[in-house]
């Protein structure tokens, strides 16, 4: 009876007009590998539902938040104090932020410890070692902005480091504070690089970072694929992505436990003209470079050590980004040694930051 | 039988849903009491955000707890699902050509 005369539906509506069908094929086509090293195949997902969290809370404290000298700290206090559910908002921004950065670590690392980033992934590791960078980038210019002493005594701190390049270092604190000294100009320019700036970066990295994995499928860890035996794949659409979803609920149940009971505190309104207080420590994610710089002696050979510090920080850095093109001869003595190299980093970040907490 | 599980999921999930909602607006704070801003205890300048009272505290881990059952039961629901889509794909219900 229906031949020819049913009426479209709601879904059929869309799909005439926006073409969906292509992307579920797509995704039902793709497919995951599984196998023992399967549970580091979340962590990139996992980084997105963070990234998520982070843009809808921002935009919400966004709402209240005021970004000059006199009114910032001002008006996150009024944030906590008397936006209806303000503070939840705020310590979820600020837990979110922590859970990102700390599954970025495991993201990258994995990929360093299963060597994923080999022929033809290479541009896939580069664009994740600059997406490490900007979410750096981001805690760095949010830690700023409620402009408590803290917040502004580890930015004073922060910004002096570049100043120890030769040449060009004093133009670089210049140019991240807006001037000789961390002022209200410096509020206004980490505020629109939080706000602006480094989204628009963020946003742009992740499509082409989401692109290349899609183009380049998901890679195998090095001892599977030397095997050369065929691994059991599971479709990403629906059965990779009903596991995610697993993940998803309870990471978003362990976010909501601790933004309730472990919000973020808020100290008085900072003083430019006040000495610093004692104690200052960066995030937890800056820990390790700050006892870097702070174990560093005064001079090495006549060169200053905080210079040489900055100049190792950064040849790790590069050395890091063009990783893929070092390590290209994964079953040679050079492959085995950038493993231990890894693992070395580690126990070197993990210590520095435990060493840090403690003093 | 598939559709009585269903059924009885969505009931499941229906009434959590409703018993939530019900529990969270019973412990909403009527706006006449100054209740938000002391909410805060002010320390030497120092802003630190805590429940202010035991009924405030308990209505916290009350919902706490109601999200963490929700999760277990969502959870318990996407197994099931998991087990039954890695059901079709074995049997290549999907790689099938529609008549």
């Amino acid at each position: 009876m229906s031949n020819g005369t049913e009426k479209p539906g709601l879904t059929d509506w869309f799909e005439e007009r926006l073409g969906l069908a292509i992307i579920t094929q797509f995704l039902r086509q793709k497919t995951v590998p599984q196998h023992k090293h399967s549970l580091w195949y979340y962590t990139g997902s996992a980084i997105l539902l963070f990234f998520s969290i982070q843009i809808i809370t921002g935009f919400m404290l966004l709402f209240y938040y005021k970004p000059t000298l006199e009114k910032a700290n001002e008006s996150v206090g009024r944030i906590m104090t008397e936006v209806p559910l303000g503070w939840i908002l705020r310590s979820v921004h600020f837990w979110s932020s922590t859970f990102m950065i700390a599954i970025v670590f495991i993201h990258l690392m994995s990929i360093w410890f299963t060597k994923s980033y080999r022929k033809p992934r290479e541009l896939t590791w580069m664009s994740g070692v600059f997406l490490l960078l900007v979410s750096l980038a981001f805690g760095f210019t949010g830690y700023l902005l409620p402009w408590d002493d803290l917040s502004v005594s580890a930015t004073k701190v922060g910004t002096d480091i570049p100043r120890s390049i030769p040449v060009v270092g004093a133009w670089a604190t210049k140019l991240l504070r807006g001037g000789e000294d961390v002022t209200g100009d410096t509020l206004t320019r980490f505020f629109g690089f939080h706000v602006c700036i480094l989204p628009l970066f963020a946003l742009f990295l992740i499509g082409l970072h989401v692109y290349l994995i899609q183009k380049q499928g998901m890679s195998l860890p090095l001892s599977l694929e030397k095997r050369q035996e065929k691994v059991k794949e599971l479709p990403f659409w629906p059965n990779f992505v009903y596991r995610e979803m697993i993940v998803w609920l309870i990471l978003l149940g362990l976010l909501i436990t601790l933004s309730i009971s472990f919000p973020p505190s808020l100290d008085k309104a900072a003083d430019l003209m006040a000495p610093a207080p004692e104690g200052i420590k960066p995030e937890w994610y800056f820990l390790f470079l700050f006892q870097t710089l702070k174990i560093f002696p005064s001079t090495i050979l006549f060169v200053s050590g905080d210079t040489l510090a900055v100049f190792l920080i950064l040849l790790f850095a590069i050395l890091l980004f063009f990783l893929p093109l070092i390590d290209n001869k994964l079953e040679k003595m050079k492959g085995r040694i950038i493993s231990y190299i890894a693992v070395a980093f580690l126990v070197f970040a993990v210590g520095m930051s435990v060493w840090s907490l403690l003093e | 039988m598939m559709n009585k599980r269903r059924i009885f999921w969505a009931l499941l999930v229906i009434a959590l849903v409703v018993v939530g909602l019900g529990q969270s607006l019973a412990q909403e704070i009527p706006p006449e009491q100054p209740a938000q801003k002391a909410q805060v205890m002010e320390d030497q300048g120092k802003i630190i955000p805590s429940p202010k009272d035991i009924k405030e505290r308990t209505a916290i881990y009350v919902f706490i707890g109601w999200m963490w059952l929700s999760i277990t039961v969502l959870i318990f629901i996407l197994r099931a699902k998991i087990k039954e889509t890695d059901r079709l794909y074995h049997l290549r219900f999907f790689s099938q050509k529609k008549e």
